[in-house]
């Protein structure tokens, strides 16, 4: 610019001591092309306001989300243009727009507008990602033109947001974990009843307790009637997860991404249909979620959104372990109650880590082997040679293809 | 062709206006130079100059690998038609065949830059406009023509002034074709693929237009009268600046530097007369302590040519406008398909409408009517802005202080927290004036604060 600007000067006095007006005409236009730049150098982004607004902060594989993004020229004079050029995370995918590629930039989500003086331009998009994880759209640059469309300045502003994509979930058979008694849950036929779930009333039997005569019912249709309660079972299944899918050292990474990835949806499906089912579940692994422990871990529990909050949990998962597993079905034997179903998801023979297993059991713990990755019913059978339960899980296809989840002794 | 590629072709069309001024002011310029005057005017090096953009986009196809050699056959072809319309150049060869050859080139000399606009026509033959080309055209006949007044500045009249004169007008030309091609061509790039093009923002079509009218208006003042002025000035500062400097205090290096200064200005300045002027005749200087010469006699045509230029500029402006309203009102918005919305937002917040209390997926709030609710929808704002937001444990009044250290707001925000205070807690009924005085805050403030 001050090249430029120099360039010019020189032009104006050599065409003024060399009477030569041309000269001295070239050199004002370019004199003054560049003051008006100038000027919008300084101030061109000062009145510009940017806001992008996710639709939400979750959303399923193959799902998507509306994205908003809002301009807005807050002065009088109007902007030739304003391009703003968000930064994607891997993985993000917009419908409406290809994400430009820059050199520095793996993803660029560009936008440009010509904006008139005060004038609030509202674009709609929708954003998805190609595989499960955290994503992230920004920080933006904003770059604007002067009133020759000249690049005049750009403004690099902080503001990001996140989204998580979770796991894909394909329908599954069903995984029917072994009936125990207690807890809260309905059966889909019961041996025993919970007595502090009423289910209403019914005629008196010959033959059942007296204790059960629900009174003022009795008195009221004057005849006997007995109370009735919910049956029950035990159901609370804790889910660990095995992230590693060779053998070897935990710390041995290899190029198995693909192969995680279909690890990840077994679990998300078992999970989604755990859920379905009202048990009451949990979920451990070893990896890392960005938090400081190398434990990921979600407690119990039969509420609603449990199986949101451990999708969350899978969408942050590392693909590589944080530490071996059997630590970790250490872990989990210092955790589950008595009576806990744990469901060991594994792609690797489980023989290593059968005195973990077998220590759970100890602790009251009934543990199910489930078999994953290339060669599930191999798992499976190692783990019942080594006195486990054990089942198989293998999907018809590619993880991001499958359409079903088998899950088979 | 639809009405789109048309108006896709505008920047192009304009490139070629610009193409076409500079190759004319290169051919008078030659033809100063060899002291005949021009027989080819600036419409025969634009009609060449779309021809070539036809011939591309007409043969390129069928000629293949060959194209090239076309493209060279052609442009010697458009300056040899433009060498021979010359009727001294017929003359001389009708006379003397071809022994007269020599002289009959450079009767006609600058015909021959036909070829260079043809091939310059070649070069716009894409569609859309390129705009780093256009700006390469630019950033090279700037100070190409700036070289070219100088060396036609030297030739000796009335060539000088005959060139001069014919010049400008093609210049002034060549700086709004230019400029608008670069504009439009730099807009279309930045918008493809988001339907951004200047149909959709006339404000800023008139402002570039005026823009550039005010530019052309002032760089044409400032060459009439302006140059006279400066020499007048710098002659007038130099004594006082010199004497100013010998008392402030010129170091031996200083001292040194001015030295060569004035020797190198005093040879440049005399070699240039020289050149100008071969006879010798030096015209009067003002200043001989300076030695700062005054340039001759200004060119007697020259309020006559702004005159003219203006009635041109003014029509030219006129016309882009009255483009820009037709094309406006059949606009074409089937180009995207991302669904945006337009509003023009001037700060202030919308009627309250009965359906429209709760804002919506990017909605708009309804208005404040008091100074509370307006307090609240500018807290509303600055919550999309981390810095700026207020903390939870920070009273109005602090907040308002803390931001105007931070070098944001000004008092109006702290006379807004006050009546914010005051109202809220202070049990204190404002009255219709102060609240609309505090409305009127909040919306000056939501203009000026920074975006979040």
């Amino acid at each position: 610019m001050a090249a430029r600007v120099l360039a010019a000067v020189v032009l104006i006095l050599l065409g003024s001591f060399l009477a030569v007006p041309i000269a001295i005409l070239l050199g004002t236009v370019s004199l003054l092309l560049e003051v008006v730049h100038a000027a919008w150098a300084r101030n061109g982004l000062a009145g510009v306001r940017y806001r992008r607004v996710l639709g939400a902060r979750r959303v399923a594989f193959g799902d998507e989300l509306p994205l908003a993004i809002e301009v807005w020229n807050r002065r009088r004079l109007p902007l030739a243009w304003l391009r703003a050029d968000d930064d994607a995370s891997p993985g993000v995918e917009v419908r409406e727009r290809d994400l430009v590629t820059d050199e520095a930039k793996p993803a660029v989500l560009r936008n440009a507008w010509t904006l008139r003086p005060y004038e609030r331009v509202v674009r709609r998009f929708h954003v998805t990602a190609d595989r499960r994880g955290v994503h992230t759209l920004g920080p933006v640059e904003l770059t604007v033109g002067d009133p020759f469309a000249r690049r005049a300045a750009a403004d690099e502003r902080d503001v990001i947001d996140t989204f998580v994509v979770w796991p894909r979930v394909v329908p599954s058979t069903e995984l029917a974990p072994t009936d125990r008694w207690g807890d809260l849950d309905r059966a889909h036929q019961g041996l025993s009843e919970d007595p502090s779930r009423f289910a209403g009333v019914r005629p008196y039997a010959p033959g059942d307790p007296v204790r059960r005569v629900h009174a003022r019912t009795s008195a009221r249709l004057d005849a006997p009637m007995l109370k009735r309660f919910e049956p029950s079972r035990d159901r609370e299944v804790l889910v660990a997860l095995d992230v590693q899918v060779s053998d070897g050292p935990a710390w041995d990474l290899g190029l198995t991404d693909d192969e995680v990835e279909a690890i990840y949806v077994v679990a998300a499906s078992i999970v989604r249909q755990l859920a379905r089912r009202r048990v009451s579940f949990g979920f451990m692994a070893a990896g890392y979620t960005g938090a400081e422990t190398r434990v990921a871990t979600v407690p119990p529990s039969s509420s609603p959104g449990q199986a949101e909050r451990i999708l969350d949990l899978l969408a942050r998962l590392s693909v590589h372990a944080s530490m071996p597993f059997e630590r970790l079905l250490t872990v989990a034997a210092r955790h589950a109650r008595p009576g806990t179903t744990v469901l060991v998801l594994t792609a690797r023979d489980p023989r290593p880590f059968a005195v973990a297993m077998r220590r759970l059991e100890q602790r009251g713990a009934h543990v199910v082997v489930v078999g994953c990755g290339r060669r599930p019913a191999d798992v499976a059978a190692r783990a019942r040679s080594a006195g486990f339960s054990a089942r198989r899980a293998s999907m018809d296809g590619h993880w991001r293809t499958a359409e079903r989840l088998v899950i088979a002794p | 062709m639809t009405r789109a590629r048309l108006l896709e072709a505008l920047p192009t069309a304009l490139a070629l206006l610009a193409e076409a001024a500079w190759v004319t002011v290169l051919a008078l310029l030659l033809q100063a130079f060899a002291l005949h005057a021009s027989p080819l005017g600036y419409p025969w090096f634009l009609a060449l100059a779309v021809a070539g953009l036809v011939a591309t986009r007409l043969l390129e196809e069928r000629a293949g690998e060959r194209w090239p050699w076309v493209v060279a056959a052609l442009a010697v072809l458009a300056g040899l038609v433009g060498w021979l319309l010359a009727p001294e150049v017929r003359a001389i060869l009708a006379d003397r065949g071809l022994a007269g050859l020599v002289e009959a080139i450079g009767a006609s000399i600058g015909a021959w830059l036909g070829s260079v606009a043809f091939v310059r026509g070649v070069a716009h033959a894409r569609l859309p406009a390129d705009p780093r080309r256009i700006g390469n055209m630019l950033g090279l006949a700037i100070p190409g023509l700036a070289a070219l007044a100088i060396l036609g500045g030297m030739t000796a009249e009335p060539s000088r002034s005959t060139f001069l004169a014919a010049a400008q007008p093609l210049v002034v030309g060549f700086l709004g074709a230019g400029i608008l091609a670069l504009a439009l061509s730099r807009l279309g790039l930045v918008g493809t693929g988001a339907a951004v093009d200047w149909r959709r923002n006339p404000a800023w079509v008139v402002l570039l237009v005026a823009l550039l009218g005010g530019t052309a208006v002032v760089a044409l003042a400032v060459a009439a009268f302006g140059g006279q002025a400066i020499v007048m000035l710098l002659g007038a500062l130099a004594t006082p600046l010199l004497l100013v400097g010998f008392f402030a205090g010129f170091g031996r290096r200083s001292l040194s530097i001015l030295a060569f200064a004035i020797v190198g200005a005093a040879a440049v300045s005399t070699f240039l007369q020289l050149v100008r002027n071969p006879r010798g005749t030096i015209p009067p200087a003002t200043g001989a302590d300076t030695g700062i010469v005054l340039p001759p006699d200004p060119i007697p045509a020259a309020p006559v040519t702004f005159g003219v230029l203006g009635i041109i500029l003014a029509v030219a402006v006129l016309a882009v406008l009255v483009l820009a309203r037709l094309w406006l009102r059949r606009q074409d918005t089937g180009e995207d398909d991302v669904p945006e919305t337009h509003e023009i937002d001037r700060g202030e917040w919308t009627p309250d409408g009965g359906r429209r209390r709760r804002r919506g997926f990017l909605g708009r709030r309804p208005a404040p009517r008091d100074a509370v609710g307006a307090y609240r929808a500018l807290l509303e704002d600055l919550e999309a802005h981390p810095a700026l937001r207020r903390d939870p444990a920070e009273t109005p009044s602090e907040h308002a202080a803390r931001l105007r250290a931070a070098g944001h707001g000004d008092l109006a925000l702290d006379l807004l927290a006050a009546d914010y205070g005051l109202a809220r807690y202070g049990e204190v009924r404002l009255s219709p004036r102060e609240q609309a005085r505090a409305l009127a805050r909040a919306r000056r403030l939501r203009r000026s604060l920074p975006s979040g």
